[in-house]
């Protein structure tokens, strides 16, 4: 049985995605001997600087509902227009402090066209399709809404 | 017809509120309820949002259910 027919997961998790989850996550799949190339992007929450004031965290919130049924249907459009063995996508809600990780997405195939391809593609049908909104947050308790652009 | 009416991100700082319930007009279009929407928070006509009825961003000129949750969503900013 593949990875194809598991039932899907959250993505969402709560808080950042620490490097640790993330190392695990690579080491789980060295029994994977099929895999011969894995592509990994990571989001990190960037410290702007915006009319004087630096951004200190990203606060997340999203229609979560909407954003996990978009996830599956991105996850399932990656598995039907790319060759991969195993995709894994997570991102955080609520408070991610500067420097740390709030997207993490994971493809792993026999060669490495088709893991780096589906990565790119799914981290860009995230950032356009999915509900999810970032407030970005200022030393002196302000906050803007971010855009992706 | 009762709908759910929710508000995400930045819209909700314009509603002052996360949820509320509406009772609309049968085979009202989505469009026509945009305009309901702005009369009663007027501030909205300076943002910039996108409807999801039933999750889904459907052509304005489409009815919405009974029932139907309508989601009032700010540009997106995953990732």
């Amino acid at each position: 049985m593949t990875d194809k027919k598991k039932k899907p997961k959250r993505v969402f998790v709560e808080g950042p995605i620490s490097p640790e989850k993330i190392a695990t996550s690579i080491a789980h799949h060295q029994v994977k001997t099929n895999i011969g190339a894995h592509d990994i992007f990571l989001g990190q929450v960037r410290a702007d600087e915006i009319d004087g004031k630096t951004v200190q965290a990203i606060e997340y919130s999203a229609h979560e509902e909407m954003a996990e049924n978009l996830f599956h249907e991105i996850r399932e459009s990656a598995f039907e227009k790319y060759d991969l063995t195993c995709m894994h996508i997570y991102h955080s809600l609520g408070k991610v402090n500067t420097g740390e990780i709030c997207l993490f997405v994971f493809t792993s195939s026999k060669h490495r066209q088709m893991a780096m391809d589906a990565c790119r593609y799914l981290v860009e049908e995230i950032k356009a399709k999915v509900p999810v909104f970032g407030k970005e947050l200022f030393e002196d308790n302000s906050h803007q809404w971010k855009v992706n652009t | 017809m009762k709908v759910t009416v929710r508000y995400f991100g930045k819209i909700q700082e314009v509603t002052d509120l996360s949820e509320e319930h509406w009772d609309i007009a049968e085979s009202l279009t989505i469009d026509a309820f945009r305009a309901y929407l702005i009369e009663k928070y007027p501030a909205l006509k300076n943002e910039t949002y996108q409807l999801a009825v039933n999750q889904e961003l459907l052509d304005l000129n489409k009815t919405i259910p009974a029932m139907a949750e309508i989601a009032v969503l700010p540009p997106f900013s995953g990732g």
